[in-house]
């Protein structure tokens, strides 16, 4: 089975904040009205694992840490705090090569948990304004998110990092 | 003139400028967002430091790169004036697409997070690097350095240079300064490879061989006694001669050797 949550900072994300005003000055006829940004775990192993992950989650602070961080289990979009209106676009972005994914697979294993493997990048999600066609805004995501010159791309490098982008249906 | 840019974040700036001025040259340090004035001075060459521009949100050195003042750092670098940048640098002018520079402005390297097995993040600690003749004929920065390994710091999360499979072929002769041990002799394993870098790459040189993007500092083995005297090799037992002299103070370090070479090519020395 796979469990996969989601973590964000409870204050605004000062990321976010530089994104927007560096997408507005470079990409300003595409760029999103809202974004957010998490910080995405998934994790896979035998059985249910919510119950693991609560476990996890209350055992290890630098996976969430409760005085800053809150978390949610991604099931289902949009999601808390996102506009409705507006139309959304998940991009993941995670490395192609995660040390620190295998070290926490190591980590857990050795504590305990029954863990398969572990998962790790980083969520952004793009609101574009209401009315936007859904394939316009995936293709103004992916414009965004894949850095192919030094005017074009932000969020991922593709020779380094793997792009998954993915409309709300 | 050389002009140091200080992006919000940026830490090594004001010993950049003052190891070029203890080099012999005039150096300034400008803001990012001080484009107009960076232009009306006109410099000669660029030093992007090191350091963590724009707090490395997204990915260390994206965002930088995307800022206006490197429109005209880039148009000086094709114009062939000096541009080396150091860490966080090397990271700007990798997502700048002006090293490797195969195609001027595509990104076609990254670096990406350090790979140590049974470790992640951050690594701070002295490594060895070397450089063949090709590239010491080749880059500007590298022309007063002989075959000797020399000693250097390095401080990064996110110094592992990575390149597409379909350019790993061509990818060897932009490679100006690779990982080594004391001895010169190459490995891809720590510490020798301190970040899994490919083909044990420290630096990489563009085409023309005026824009150096390297992840170690020099400006940090600028002097003989920024040297730990436990080194092993050359760099090593000289540091150890003049542990109880006063004569360490005016002995420059391995780092010097950049900033020499940058004397050399304005002709300087």
């Amino acid at each position: 089975m796979r469990t996969r949550i989601v973590v964000r900072l409870k204050a605004p994300d000062p990321s976010v904040a530089t994104v927007l005003v560096t997408l507005r000055r470079i990409a300003g006829e595409i760029c999103p009205e809202q974004m957010q940004r998490y910080d995405g775990w998934e994790f896979t192993g035998p059985g249910r694992l919510d119950d693991t992950v609560l476990k996890i989650v209350d055992k290890y602070d630098d996976i969430v840490n409760p005085n800053k961080e809150t978390y949610i289990f991604l099931q289902e979009h949009p999601l808390p705090g996102e506009n409705p209106e507006l139309v959304w676009v998940s991009v993941f972005i995670s490395d192609r090569i995660d040390g620190s994914a295998e070290s926490w697979l190591d980590i857990l294993q050795c504590s305990g948990f029954e863990i398969d493997n572990v998962f790790r990048g980083v969520l952004w999600r793009l609101g574009f304004p209401e009315g936007t066609p859904v394939e316009t805004a995936a293709k103004n995501a992916r414009a965004i998110s894949v850095t192919t010159d030094r005017k074009h791309g932000l969020l991922g490098n593709p020779i380094s990092q793997e792009i998954s982008i993915r409309a709300d249906e | 003139m050389i002009a140091v840019i200080q992006f919000p974040g940026s830490n090594c700036e004001y010993e950049t400028s003052r190891v070029l001025v203890e080099s012999g040259f005039e150096s300034k340090v400008f803001r990012w967002n001080q484009h107009f004035e960076l232009q009306n001075a006109s410099p000669d060459g660029f030093i992007l430091p090191g350091g963590f521009s724009f707090q490395d949100r997204v990915r260390a050195g994206a965002v930088g790169a995307k800022e206006r003042i490197m429109d005209y750092i880039f148009d000086c670098a094709s114009a062939g004036k000096p541009v080396l940048g150091i860490c966080n640098g090397a990271q700007i002018l990798v997502e700048a697409g002006l090293v490797p520079g195969w195609k001027t402005g595509k990104i076609q390297a990254a670096l990406a997070a350090n790979m140590i097995p049974g470790r992640t993040g951050y690594l701070s600690r002295w490594v060895f690097l070397k450089t063949d003749d090709e590239s010491r004929a080749n880059c500007l920065w590298l022309s007063k350095f002989d075959d000797a390994p020399i000693p250097i710091p390095i401080a990064h999360a996110e110094g592992r240079f990575v390149f597409s499979s379909d350019d790993l072929p061509r990818c060897e002769e932009n490679i100006a300064l690779t990982y080594c041990d004391y001895s010169g002799a190459e490995s891809d394993e720590y510490p020798v490879n301190p970040n899994g870098s490919v083909l044990n790459a420290a630096g990489i040189v563009n085409e023309s061989g005026n824009v150096l993007a390297m992840m170690p500092h020099p400006e940090r083995a600028f002097r003989m006694w920024h040297v730990p005297p436990g080194l092993e090799g050359k760099w090593g037992v000289m540091r150890r001669e003049f542990c109880h002299s006063e004569a360490i103070k005016e002995q420059p370090g391995p780092g010097a050797l950049f900033f020499s070479s940058l004397s050399d090519y304005f002709g300087m020395e």
